[in-house]
């Protein structure tokens, strides 16, 4: 039996899924016009809900789009 | 290839050096002596890319913006698969026997009374169940290596055998299963979750 927190987390995620989702491919294609997005708009609510989404449940793209965040951020300073 | 072609990959190159030390700031020190070897390797592999897919590119960012996203990608995989390199899948699997604690030994935080524990146990049970009739044999040991073990989900993929993006699908299906299961017998994830959440 998985242990008490895997199997909550594992229904958290059940509670975040949709019957449409972007899967990551769908999220890489449009993850630079994201990103630019997220670094001009103040209200990231009104962006790319579907992406938005994807990220809160792909570790691995929200940590992609952190990465590619901070180089932005970066660029932007110098 | 002629001089101004050169010149123009060579610029490529710098543009990605001098942005990936941010992108990798909470992964590897620069001071680590694998960094500046990684960040050659991929600016090295993100020219490969990029002038293999440049048709790819719609101009709906800037053109840098979208060089990153390649090198992010190269160079983020490259970390994941170095930092599990010493897991195997087969060992993930065996580990789930070690998960097999009772369950009020996992949930002893903020424990109710002994009804309300009852009733947790009951519900992490019946979880575990669904579970175990919803899934397939690879859904589950997607899910012991992505949720149990945390293990990224490019690495997993890798070892599966398949592509990142059929993997997420694969795991939307079993997220999908399983909703659906709990809606049938008139439970909502929510539901399951504030059993957890009474005092």
């Amino acid at each position: 039996m998985f242990p008490s927190e895997i199997l909550q987390k594992v229904v958290a995620n059940i509670k975040d899924t949709q019957e449409t989702e972007y899967f990551c491919n769908e999220v890489h294609s449009l993850m630079d016009q994201y990103v630019e997005a997220c670094i001009e708009c103040e209200d990231l609510s009104l962006l790319m809900p579907l992406v938005q989404h994807h990220l809160k449940l792909c570790l691995d793209c929200q940590e992609e789009f952190e990465a590619l965040l901070r180089i932005l951020q970066a660029r932007q300073k110098t | 290839m002629g001089p101004s072609q050169e010149a123009a990959l060579e610029d490529l190159r710098a543009i990605v050096q001098a942005g990936l030390p941010y992108a990798l700031t909470q992964w590897l020190s620069s001071d680590d002596p694998r960094f500046a070897p990684l960040v050659e390797e991929v600016a090295q592999e993100t020219v490969m890319r990029v002038l293999s897919r440049l048709d790819t590119f719609e101009g709906r960012s800037q053109f840098t913006t979208w060089i990153y996203k390649i090198a992010v990608r190269i160079a983020l995989t490259e970390l994941r698969r170095r930092k599990w390199r010493e897991v195997s899948l087969n060992s993930l699997v065996e580990g789930e026997e070690e998960t097999s604690l009772p369950a009020s030994e996992l949930i002893a935080d903020s424990a109710p009374g002994p009804e309300g524990l009852a009733e947790r146990e009951d519900m992490l049970a019946h979880v575990q169940r669904l579970i175990n009739e919803e899934l397939t044999p690879k859904q589950r040991q997607a899910m012991i290596a992505l949720v149990v073990q945390g293990m990224p989900l490019e690495e997993v993929a890798r070892r599966m055998g398949m592509e990142r993006n059929a993997l997420y699908k694969l795991m939307h299906d079993a997220r999908l299963r399983l909703k659906h299961r709990l809606a049938r017998e008139g439970l909502t994830s929510t539901d399951v979750l504030s059993i957890f959440d009474r005092e």
